[in-house]
Formats: C-alpha cells, sequence, structure tokens
C-alpha cells in the first residue's frame, strides 16, 4: 500500500518497552516495516523488571514473550539494541534518522552457556536489579532477555580476554567497533518512556543514607522470581524477613520540587507491593502512608481488595520525616494523622519510598524540534509533524493504558504516511 | 445537616490572610508534611496543616484564638519542605497580624499603627507635642553650653509627662487585650489541670519561670532550621530591650530616690549597658532587616516590615544625637534627640497594636501550653 508512493512506508519506533513493542507488533501486523531503537541490550523495557501486574497479579513476562514471538515471526520488524537515535532530519512522510549502535562485542553464536561469566574478573552494579546486585562485565542482563544474548559493558571491561579464550563457541569480538545506520522513515513513535526519580534528593527520607530504605521498583526486584533475593523479600541492610513495613507515597511526586504531578500508578503499585508481602508474610504490619488515594476507575475495587488484608494499614499523612535506629537498623516514619489530627511515629523494619515517574526525555530529548510540556513529557498530540509520543512519554499511566496509547500512536503515524 | 454544623466562612478573613503576606494559602493540598517538620509543633496538637485549611475555610474565630499560632515562631522549615509553596509560615505569620487586631483596644489607635497612610502622623503628633512642651518650660531653644537632654526636654516635666501617663494607658489597654486572649484560648480546655499535675509543673511561679527561661534562652527559636539566621538578630533584640529596659529602670530610681543628675558619664557601668544595648539593637534590626529583603519569597507587606524600620529609627536616632552631644554641636544633637523620642514615642504605641505585641501574645500561648498539656 505504501509501495505505490515514492515517500516511504517505514515507521520508526524509539524504545523498546511495552509502549515501543505493541507499537511494532500493531504497526508491522497491518504491512508496515517497522524499525525499533532500544538503548538498553534487551527489549521489555521496564516492564521486563516488574514482579506483577496489578490489580490481576500475574506476571508481566507472559505478555512480554508473546509480543517478542510476534516480533520475532514477522520480518517487517526490525529492531536494534543498545541503539540510539542521534539524528532526524526531513519532515512528517520522509524523515532521515541516524542510529548509533554501541558494541555488544557478542555475536549470534551465544549459547548463553556462561563460561564468559564465570571467567570474567570484572564486576558492575546491575542496573536491572536498580543496584541491589552486581554482575560480571560480561553478563546476561536477566534470565528471559530477549535477544538471548550475554553483553558487554566496555565501560567496566578492560578487555583481558579471558572470556575470549573461555567461549567455546566464537561468539565474543572484544574489537566489533559501534556502527552507525541511516534509514528513511515515514513516521516516528517516540516511546522512551519513564525513569524513577532520584529519591536521594530528598534529604528528609533518609534513602541512599539508610539501607532498609528503598524504592517502589526495587521493591519489584526484591519480589520477583529472578530477582536478587530469589523472590523473597528480604531487608537489605541483614537479609532478615520482614515482620513490618512502610510505603511512603508521593515520594518526589504531588511536589513542586521536583514532579509537581501525581505519578498516577504509585498508589495502586503500593497496595499491589502489600500483596506481595502479605503473600509471603502474612503477618506482617504493613502501614500505608498517603495524600490521598488514587486509586482511579476500576482499580477502587483492587483497593478494596487490599484493604480486606488483616493488618494493611492506610494512614493519610504525608511522611515527612524518616530516621533509622543505628542498633537495630529500623526506621521511623513521621507523619501527622490527618483523621487523628496526631502526630505519629511508626517504627517499621524496612520502607518503601513510591517515587515518582520522570519522563526519560527530562534528560534524553528527541535529536529534533518538538513541543514539551511544563514536566518535560512530549506533547506531539498537538502539532502533526509526523513525531508521535507514546505510553509515558506522555504522561505517566499504568501498563495497560500505555498498551493502549500505543496502538492509537499506531494509527496517527500510519494517517500520517497515508494521507500524503 | 440535621446534625452537621454549618461552616460559615468568613470571605473578608481569607482575603485578608491573603493581603497580610498569606498569598500563598490556597495551594495547600492538606498533606501534613508541614506539620512533621515543624520543629516546634507538637506530638497531641500540631501545626501548621490544620490552621492552613482552617485559614482556607475562612475560620477566623476559630483561628484568632488558637495557641499554635503563637507557638510557631515562623521558622519556615515548612515552607522550605511544602510540596505546593504554600508557604505556612507566612500564612500563620498573617493570622497573627489579625488576632492581634482582633484583640486590639481601643480599634482606632490600632488602624493608625497598621496603616501606612497614618506614619507621618504618627510621627508629627509627638514631635509638636515635645516641641510644645519644650517652650511651656521655657527650654526652645535650649540654652547654650553643655549639651543636656534635659536642657530641651525637662525630666519631670517634659520626659515623665509625656511617658508616664502613655505606658499607664497602653499598658492598661494590652492589659485587656490580654485578658480577653486567654479568656478565649482557655476557653476550649476541657479539663483544668489537677493540683498534682500543677504541682508537678511548679505552680503558676513554676509555668511563668519555665517560660521565661525558655524566651531569654530562645530555645524554641534555635530548633529553627530553615531561616536560622533569624534566631541571632532577634536573641540581640530582645536583649537590648531589656538592657535599655534596665537603664532606664536605674535611672528613675537614681533620679528620683538618690536625686542624682542625668545623664550618667560615659564612664558608668550604667552608660555602658545602655551603649551595648543600642549596638544590639542597631545590630540586630539591620540584620533582620537584610535577611528579610534578601529572601524573595518573604511576603515584604507594611505589617511586616514597619515595626522593624521603628525599631532601627529608635537606634539610630538615638545613637545620632549621643554622638552629635559628645562632638557637641548642638542643633543636631537636640534635633535627633527630638527624633529620637518621637521614634521611641511610635515605638511604644506599636507595642500592643503592631507586631511587637507578639512578645505579649506568645509568651502568653507559652504559658497556656504549659498550663494545659497533660504532662
Amino acid at each position: 500500500m505504501a509501495g505505490e508512493k515514492n515517500l516511504t512506508g517505514t515507521i520508526l519506533v524509539v524504545g523498546g518497552g511495552i509502549s515501543g513493542l505493541t507499537a511494532a507488533v500493531e504497526a508491522g501486523e497491518v504491512g508496515y516495516d517497522v524499525i525499533v531503537v532500544e538503548k538498553r541490550p534487551y527489549l521489555g523495557g521496564r516492564v521486563a523488571q516488574l514482579h506483577q501486574y496489578f490489580p490481576k497479579l500475574c506476571p508481566p513476562y507472559c505478555g512480554l514473550e508473546i509480543n517478542f514471538r510476534r516480533v520475532k515471526d514477522n520480518p517487517r520488524i526490525k529492531f536494534f539494541t543498545l541503539a540510539k537515535v542521534e539524528k532526524i532530519t526531513g519532515q512528517a512522510g520522509n524523515f532521515d534518522v541516524t542510529i548509533k549502535i554501541k558494541p555488544r562485542y557478542v555475536n549470534n553464536n551465544c549459547t548463553m552457556c556462561g563460561k564468559c561469566t564465570e571467567v570474567c574478573p570484572q564486576e558492575r552494579t546491575d542496573e536491572f536489579n536498580y543496584g541491589l546486585a552486581k554482575t560480571k562485565a560480561i553478563y546476561l542482563p536477566h534470565e528471559m532477555s530477549f535477544p538471548a544474548k550475554y553483553v558487554i559493558d566496555d565501560t567496566t571491561c578492560d578487555k583481558c580476554g579471558k572470556c575470549v579464550e573461555a567461549c567455546t563457541y566464537n561468539a565474543i569480538d572484544l574489537n566489533e567497533q559501534p556502527k552507525t545506520v541511516t534509514f528513511k522513515v515515514g513516521s516516528i513513535i517516540w516511546a522512551t518512556g519513564w525513569k524513577p526519580y532520584d529519591a536521594t534528593r530528598m534529604d528528609n527520607l533518609g534513602f541512599g543514607k539508610y539501607q532498609n530504605v528503598i524504592t517502589n521498583v526495587m521493591m519489584e526486584r526484591l519480589a520477583a522470581i529472578n530477582g536478587p533475593t530469589k523472590g523473597k523479600v528480604l531487608r537489605p541492610s541483614d537479609n532478615k524477613e520482614i515482620k513490618s513495613i512502610a510505603f511512603v507515597q508521593c515520594a518526589g511526586s504531588r511536589d513542586e520540587n521536583p514532579l509537581p504531578y501525581c505519578s498516577a500508578v504509585c498508589c495502586l503499585a503500593s497496595m499491589k507491593q502489600a500483596t506481595y508481602i502479605k503473600e509471603q508474610y502474612p503477618d506482617a504490619k504493613v502501614y500505608i502512608f498517603y495524600i490521598d488515594l488514587r486509586a482511579f476507575g476500576r482499580f477502587e475495587d483492587f483497593y478494596n481488595r487490599v484493604k480486606e488484608y488483616k493488618d494493611v494499614n492506610f494512614i493519610k499523612g504525608k511522611v515527612a520525616k524518616i530516621t533509622e535506629q543505628p542498633e537495630t537498623k529500623n526506621l521511623i516514619v513521621e507523619a501527622e494523622d490527618i483523621l487523628s489530627g496526631k502526630k505519629t511515629q511508626q517504627e517499621v523494619e524496612m520502607v518503601v519510598l513510591a517515587t515518582g515517574m520522570m519522563p526519560t526525555t527530562a534528560e534524553e530529548k528527541v535529536p529534533t524540534d518538538v513541543p514539551y510540556d511544563e514536566f518535560n513529557f512530549l506533547l506531539s498530540d498537538l502539532q502533526d509533524n509526523g513525531i508521535y509520543a507514546a505510553g509515558c512519554a506522555k504522561k505517566p499511566m499504568d501498563v495497560a493504558s500505555c498498551v493502549q496509547d500505543a496502538t492509537g500512536a499506531v494509527l496517527k503515524a500510519i494517517q500520517s504516511i497515508v494521507r500524503r | 445537616m440535621a446534625n452537621g454544623r454549618l461552616v460559615e466562612p468568613d470571605l473578608k478573613f481569607i482575603d485578608g490572610v491573603i493581603e497580610l503576606g498569606g498569598s500563598s494559602l490556597k495551594k495547600c493540598f492538606q498533606c501534613a508534611t508541614c506539620s512533621v517538620v515543624c520543629p516546634l509543633s507538637s506530638e497531641d496538637d500540631p501545626f501548621p496543616r490544620k490552621q492552613m485549611i482552617m485559614a482556607q475555610w475562612g475560620q477566623k474565630e476559630a483561628l484568632i484564638k488558637d495557641k499554635n499560632i503563637w507557638l510557631c515562631h515562623q521558622c519556615q522549615d515548612c515552607s522550605a519542605y511544602c510540596p505546593r509553596g504554600a508557604r505556612p509560615g507566612d500564612v500563620l505569620g498573617a493570622i497573627r497580624a489579625f488576632a492581634i487586631e482582633k484583640y486590639a483596644t481601643p480599634k482606632w489607635l490600632a488602624k493608625l499603627v497598621r496603616e501606612p497612610k497614618y506614619l507621618p502622623l504618627l510621627f508629627i503628633v509627638p514631635i509638636i507635642l515635645f516641641l510644645f512642651i519644650a517652650l511651656l518650660n521655657g527650654t526652645l531653644p535650649p540654652k547654650a553650653g553643655e549639651i543636656r537632654p534635659s536642657h530641651f526636654i525637662p525630666d519631670t516635666t517634659g520626659l515623665d509627662l509625656v511617658f508616664v501617663p502613655l505606658s499607664i494607658l497602653l499598658g492598661v489597654a494590652l492589659f485587656k487585650s490580654l485578658s480577653r486572649f486567654w479568656k478565649d484560648i482557655s476557653a476550649g480546655l476541657v479539663e483544668k489541670p489537677s493540683a498534682y499535675q500543677m504541682l508537678l509543673k511548679g505552680g503558676w511561679w513554676g509555668i511563668l519561670f519555665s517560660t521565661a527561661k525558655e524566651i531569654l534562652s530562645h530555645a524554641r527559636f534555635r530548633k529553627c532550621g530553615a531561616s536560622a539566621n533569624r534566631t541571632v538578630p532577634h536573641f540581640l533584640l530582645l536583649w537590648s530591650f531589656i538592657g535599655l529596659f534596665i537603664v532606664t529602670g536605674i535611672g528613675f530610681v537614681a533620679e528620683y530616690i538618690f536625686h542624682i543628675e542625668l545623664p550618667f558619664p560615659m564612664t558608668n557601668p550604667v552608660k555602658l549597658l545602655a551603649n551595648v544595648s543600642a549596638v544590639a539593637l542597631i545590630l540586630g534590626a539591620l540584620m533582620i532587616l537584610i535577611n528579610r529583603l534578601q529572601d524573595k519569597d518573604a511576603p515584604k507587606t507594611y505589617w511586616d516590615l514597619s515595626l522593624i524600620w521603628i525599631i532601627l529609627a529608635v537606634g539610630v536616632t538615638g545613637a545620632l544625637a549621643e554622638i552629635f552631644k559628645l562632638v557637641e554641636m548642638a542643633f543636631w544633637a537636640y534635633g535627633f534627640y527630638l527624633l529620637h523620642l518621637a521614634s521611641v514615642f511610635v515605638l511604644f504605641l506599636y507595642l500592643p497594636y503592631s507586631k511587637f505585641a507578639h512578645l505579649a501574645y506568645r509568651t502568653l500561648a507559652m504559658v497556656y501550653e504549659k498550663y494545659s498539656s497533660k504532662a
């Protein structure tokens, strides 16, 4: 259909998370060529790091795997990992894009036997586990990584060559060089998603200072079966099972410094994580401190379900101070319980900060002129310039909304090509 | 609504709070961060979150009799951590302004102090008064020769003639205001402390003593985080006033009981105390003024700034009068002395009706807090 014009029918999708993947398979399956550009060494984005979705509490990986299958089976979909869009020129219907691809140093011969990792002498922080673990400089991002290949982090690798010797499949090439490729595309879907707000910047909440104060994304990794604790929620200071935990809502969100907006999912995420705790520790005491509980639409039902648990307490009042007891490493969270009008000091063994969503575009801009809102989310809907935002690049949203939003963005991208 | 209480918002009050420096009032969304980060708020009755919603709802009557608005020392830790920029510290400051107005008596005097248009009048009246007094005493112009304040405004038939009645009148007015205030704040007391509890508190004297100790040492002020730079200048000001009060008292006694002619010579320890206090006064006032003007977010209303300017005027005119006396420039010495007396006159008027009144209301609120607490 697009072939009958001299313009290209290719859609560029930037970001290989749930929004980008959805956009890619939707566009590919209706007959458009798709190029996916992902900066990480694997597809799946932040969803791959989750333990469960709310409200069904099912593992995100089954959905991701179906999408990977669809990507693999569709010859129209091409993807690059470790890649970034460097330059965009031209206009809607006829863009020239330049993509820079970092070397992976591991080729398709890799069978994931793991011999390389055994011999590798260098260690790096495991960002897939939000710093809760370490990996070797040559590593598999996670058990279910797609593409299923090891990768070398060249910021820590000193090219000693031990892995090359250990690899019996000739899968490692330490001399691989960065590549730059260019494509002509008709429209662009920008789905670079979000990153958690840096919790160390809230000096009164003690993250980075007290070991047992973690963030909600870290909690996902602690609960995940392929996480650093194999799915057992243990507190970081002493790997002890926990009897009490506090969730601190709006840690960074709804705060003029830095994220004045509501991040939309954190209330539900904390309620979901409360179920992780109650599943593992039925007697544990859970305290959720909130300003307003935002369980929008049908999620009200999920809230009602979580409320049913014994010892899951909802306390209206923002936590504004956290202190550590040096001997026990327990934490005292302080808030004003608005319903009683008195201050409350709750001692807990662990604290989870429900940190908010910051658009990735706050730090990594689209390399061409596009409008942003005051918080650096993309505003592409206002201007039909052939570049469309999808998912959390547009505003904070949950996974299901991202999927719907990406599908909508695909339609816009196709319209942009067809009407020219 | 059969069993409900109808909330009647006082819209004028809301506008007034906004005008008096609480312009950020409506940004508050009741997260209660402020109550937790406040270094002064109590466990059982934390502030200022409740005061913020009461102000938004125009609950003037409830707020002006709330002890907590006075326990606030405007540290601004709340404003620093407020996620909405609602600046609870400034809102409470504006509510205090309302409370002072509400309890002020007579109201027309309070109005003279509050409104900038009356400021020239406030100065002109005492200047004319003192010139008239000098005329009646036959000391206008003062006789040549040694420069002495009493050669211009005699002590008994000049200074005392004005300031003794003025102090008595204002003292009575302030006492009336404070007794109404005390009645109102203590009206909410459910249960009076038992005799045993009072014993633990050391009785009324114990309460007064511990309050005085806290004020004199600035124990609460020193807990402030965000505006810690206010503690030292405020401390200087308080002690300079105490110093000057002592000096005035000694002067009074010296004159009427021992018949010593004033002022004391420069080498006299009392004069030394007076001069040290004067320096502390000017320094403290200047520091506060500079802090205030440098803080971009602080409201800069007449209510907020006029007091500190008047204090500065008292200090500077007094110091200049003394300096010109020492260098024997009679015209300037007497001229600044006249301005000094006028500034002191205005400062006296400021005591019950301006921000200055906080020293009485806050002290009383602290006494009430100690009296009513369960401990």
